[in-house]
């Protein structure tokens, strides 16, 4: 069977994902762009005997090589070269949209338009394709995604223009600068970049950083020479070179939308709706309000509604594990399945309500058009710490649960921040640490404010939260400088369809299973080894290889005020889940009904306090390692993680304990 | 020339307008006009009738003189000119440049005033020197984005050199673009604007490099 590649590309919030969908149906496949942390997703249909895969391309605004998504889809339509790019625009908003098409058909690769969101502007404003189509030398199509008009056109097209050469659309930049193009063009004809080559000469006027590397790399720094030579004098004419270009760029535009189009109604009645609706969202007085109030709503369901369903979960796991040990005589295999294996499994479905409900919220907010708005109403906030408007929400979810909150930050839009955010998340203090804090604090500080010991911890993990990010952006290379800037499309509000709210919240469930999913289970069965072996002693006594390990960090735990080998015992457990420490101390102790017997023999308040703050930071728990090594994608940033909260939790408790010895 | 107090030559003009209306003008209507009492217009006829540039005839009708004639065109002249010299020279508004106009009228000095013409006739002639003129005087009345307030509107003029400059343009502001400043923040920053039919918001340290004139 015949194949062909076909690319996805335009602005954000234009329905590409819809389209994409709409035309590969279940046959998507989430992954990473190679090296970084945004998504990737492809897809494949069949159209008579070919079959075409589709590769949905990061929304972008232009093809410069500003962003790190601009760069993904430039390189990919240039190295990868896909047969045809399909260039998804908002019908209701031609003119910003088009600027994108304008610069692929400079790249000159074959193109495909589609007319989007048509039903939009029925009786509103009329499109008239065929002039459209010949002044832009493309095929044009109009689809409605979520009304699912033009689908079927739009597989035809895409098939058709497979097969068909195209004319090139040149915009027309001036006699002076032409001629500069020109000059530039003759001297690339000895290089082999994979580009057009007037594309390379109009972007080496516009002086585009990437190009510029990539000719420099060829020891072809002449050309790049050459090419400031030229923009130097056509300053002399145009004392604004990138605006000239730009600006000519958008006067072709605004022509041919001018020509082919006309408009039934005012303008300003497509924005009444939606505006009518941002005159309360964003209300100078309701804005924070009402965020709030959609913040304790999406919170709630996923932690209480989510937690419901986490309880039977875990007590079906338990359950299995226990039913299922019946069956298994070896003591080793039977402590296998039920600890390591199924309760490793459990561990990781457990994760799934919170997951499931958390992304059903989410996604209906950011196809609505409202995670825009959130991070208007938050941007100054969180721009006084160091991070982006959108950093808020999975900051607010690190309360609930830390797996989930990483989650979250994909809807940041720059990496460093994105980064930023994942790396600040685990000092959040989860619901999973709440449980080692009502046991200590009901022992040792019952009659001393319980309240504000555990408000105090609280409040510790936010301020290590925040003292991190400036530390961070201030020394780490790869995170270094400032917030990234905002500039940011508020979409009109907009009716998400219930199906691409489930099928985005079951990707990331899955996502979640696969990549995270792997490594909790690996880490479940490995604690379980450790406790195990040598086999035949007792589950995590003294005497196994947890029992050594604990023997061998007591001492490096002692000037944190609990240097005694079940501490450190339970902090290794902790890592299975936070909620764990309260669990491992009561198997140790005989009991959890005998803890506030026996830990009063070990612990002074001072001490017990300190071994709160090292549970508060000290590692993220597995589940959270694991969405990490997802999320950021790298090995590296994941073991920063692990060992700057070791470092910290130490460090922190350490100098609580020593200076409370003090005073 | 005669020398003529402001009011005078506010009777004088006056006069004429009526003459020019109907040959002749009465004390009453003048009176009319310039809402004041029948006493104060026939002291001041008086006087111009000494200058020998009105007649004053009985029954209150008045006519101007040959000489009070060319007078009071010499003063229509004069009132157009400096006008035209505010609105077209200097590119005040015609609102402001009535009520200035009114007081240079009187107490310009020939020679100032004869400058006035000749700079004016030089522009008028040289359009592309005016057009210089005229962008040069009109950076002092470009503002920042974030200066505008909110419900206003202005025009791009152009995006200063920052690293946001691409991507602003990218996202078609680019100069001559009507941009509209809807609303700030809840905590005060960022702000929302909309253009070319859509919403954007930017912090205003990145307004700050978007150029407008209202
Ligand atoms: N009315 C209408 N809404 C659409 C259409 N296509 C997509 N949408 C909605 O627009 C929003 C953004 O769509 P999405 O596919 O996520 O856009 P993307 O950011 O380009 O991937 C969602 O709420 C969709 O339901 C369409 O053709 N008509
Ligand atoms: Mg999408």
């Amino acid at each position: 069977m015949k194949s062909f590649t076909v690319a996805l590309i335009g602005n954000p919030n234009v329905g590409k994902s819809a389209i994409f969908n709409e035309l590969t149906g279940s046959s998507a496949h989430v992954g990473n762009w190679p090296g970084v942390t945004v998504e990737k997703k492809e897809g494949k249909f069949t159209y008579l005997d070919t079959q075409i895969n589709v590769v949905d391309l990061p929304g972008i605004y232009s093809l410069s090589a500003n962003s790190i998504d601009e760069r993904i889809a430039r390189d990919f339509i240039v190295k990868e070269k896909p047969d045809l790019v399909v260039c998804i625009v908002d019908s209701t908003n031609l003119v910003r949209n088009l600027y994108l098409f304008v610069s692929l058909k400079e790249l000159g690769v074959k193109t495909l338009l589609v007319l989007n969101m048509i039903d939009l502007i029925e009786d509103k404003l009329e499109i008239d394709t065929t002039k459209l189509s010949s002044s832009l030398k493309t095929r044009v199509v109009k689809t409605s995604a979520t009304k699912k008009i033009g689908i079927g056109e739009l597989k035809e097209a895409i098939f058709d223009e497979l097969h068909y050469p195209q004319e090139e659309l040149y915009v027309d930049y001036g006699n002076d600068i032409e001629r500069s193009i020109e000059r530039i063009k003759n001297l690339l004809n000895g290089t082999n970049l994979p580009y057009n080559k007037r594309f390379l000469a109009i972007k080496l006027l516009e002086q585009d950083p990437l190009i510029i590397q990539e000719l420099k790399q060829q020891q072809k720094e002449n050309i790049v020479e050459n090419a400031i030579l030229e923009i130097n004098s056509l300053e002399k004419i145009y004392p604004d070179l990138e605006t000239e270009i730009i600006e000519k760029r958008y006067g072709l535009i605004e022509g041919v939308v001018k020509n082919s189009t006309k408009h039934l109604v005012s303008i300003e009645d497509r924005l009444t709706t939606s505006d009518r609706i941002d005159k309360i969202v964003t209300n100078r007085y309701l804005g924070i309000p009402l965020f709030a109030l959609a913040m304790l709503i999406v919170f709630e369901a996923t932690f209480k509604l989510g937690g419901f369903f986490a309880d039977y979960i875990e007590q079906f796991f338990g359950w299995a594990g226990d039913g299922l040990s019946q069956y298994i005589h070896n003591p080793i295999l039977q402590s296998f399945v039920k600890d390591g294996l199924i309760g490793g499994v459990g561990t990781v479905i457990v994760f799934l309500p919170n997951i499931l409900i958390l992304f059903l919220f989410l996604s209906f907010l950011e196809d609505v058009g409202y995670m825009a708005r959130a991070a208007f109403v938050m941007d100054r906030l969180m721009h006084s710490i160091g991070l982006p408007g959108r950093a808020f929400i999975p900051l607010i979810l690190g309360f609930g649960c830390n797996v989930p909150a990483i989650m979250a930050t994909r809807t940041i839009a720059d990496e460093k921040d994105r980064l930023l955010t994942i790396l600040i998340n685990p000092f959040i203090s989860c619901t999973a640490r709440l449980p080692i804090y009502v046991l200590l604090t009901g022992i040792f500080f019952k009659e001393n404010h319980p309240g504000l010991i555990i408000f105090s911890l609280y409040a510790l993990g936010i301020i290590v939260a925040i003292l991190s990010a400036k530390l961070f952006r201030s020394t780490i290379p790869q995170l270094k400088g400032k917030v990234s800037f905002l500039i940011m499309e508020l979409p009109i509000y907009r009716m998400p369809t219930i199906k691409a709210v489930l099928l985005h919240a079951w990707e990331r469930s899955r996502e979640f299973l696969k990549k995270a999913g792997t490594i909790i289970l690996l880490g479940v069965i490995l604690v379980w080894l450790l406790s195990s072996i040598p086999f035949g002693v007792k589950y995590a006594s003294e005497q196994s290889f947890v029992g050594a390990l604990g023997k061998f960090f007591a001492p490096i735990l002692s000037p944190s005020g609990f240097g005694f080998w079940q501490a450190a015992v339970a902090l290794i457990f902790g890592l299975l889940a936070k909620e764990t420490v309260v669990g491992t101390m009561g198997t140790l102790f005989g009991g959890e009904d005998k803890l506030s017997i026996a830990l009063p023999h070990l612990f002074s308040p001072l001490s017990a306090y300190a071994f709160m703050v090292m549970s508060l930071l000290y590692i993220p728990c597995i589940a959270t390692i694991g969405v990490i090594y997802r999320e950021t994608n790298s090995l590296k940033w994941t073991a920063f993680s692990v060992f700057y909260s070791l470092f910290i939790g130490w460090i922190s408790a350490t100098l609580i304990y020593q200076i409370g010895s003090i005073l | 020339m005669v020398y003529l107090s402001e009011t005078q030559e506010d009777y004088l003009l006056d006069i004429l307008k009526h003459t020019t209306k109907s040959t002749v003008a009465r004390i009453k209507d003048i009176a009319k006009t310039r809402n004041v009492s029948l006493p104060t217009v026939v002291s001041a006829i008086k006087t111009l009738a000494e200058k020998n540039i009105i007649n004053h005839e009985k029954y209150g009708y008045i006519t101007l003189t040959d000489y009070g004639i060319e007078l009071a065109k010499n003063l229509l002249e004069r009132k157009k000119n400096i006008l035209r010299f505010l609105t077209f020279t200097l590119g005040i508004p015609e609102d402001i440049a009535i009520i200035d106009a009114h007081k240079l009228e009187h107490d310009l000095s020939k020679q100032t005033y004869e400058q006035f013409i000749k700079l004016t006739d030089f522009l008028a002639a040289n359009p592309l020197i005016k057009e210089q003129f005229d962008k040069f005087a009109k950076r002092e009345a470009y503002m920042k984005l974030n200066e505008i307030n909110v419900g206003e509107t202005a025009k791009i003029v152009k995006i200063e050199n920052s690293p946001i400059k691409s991507k602003l343009l990218s996202m078609g502001t680019t100069p001559g673009v009507q941009i509209k400043v809807e609303k700030v923040a809840p905590l005060g920053d960022p702000i929302e604007v909309t253009l070319l039919g859509y919403h954007l918001t930017l912090r205003k340290d990145e307004a700050e490099k978007i150029i407008v004139e209202r």
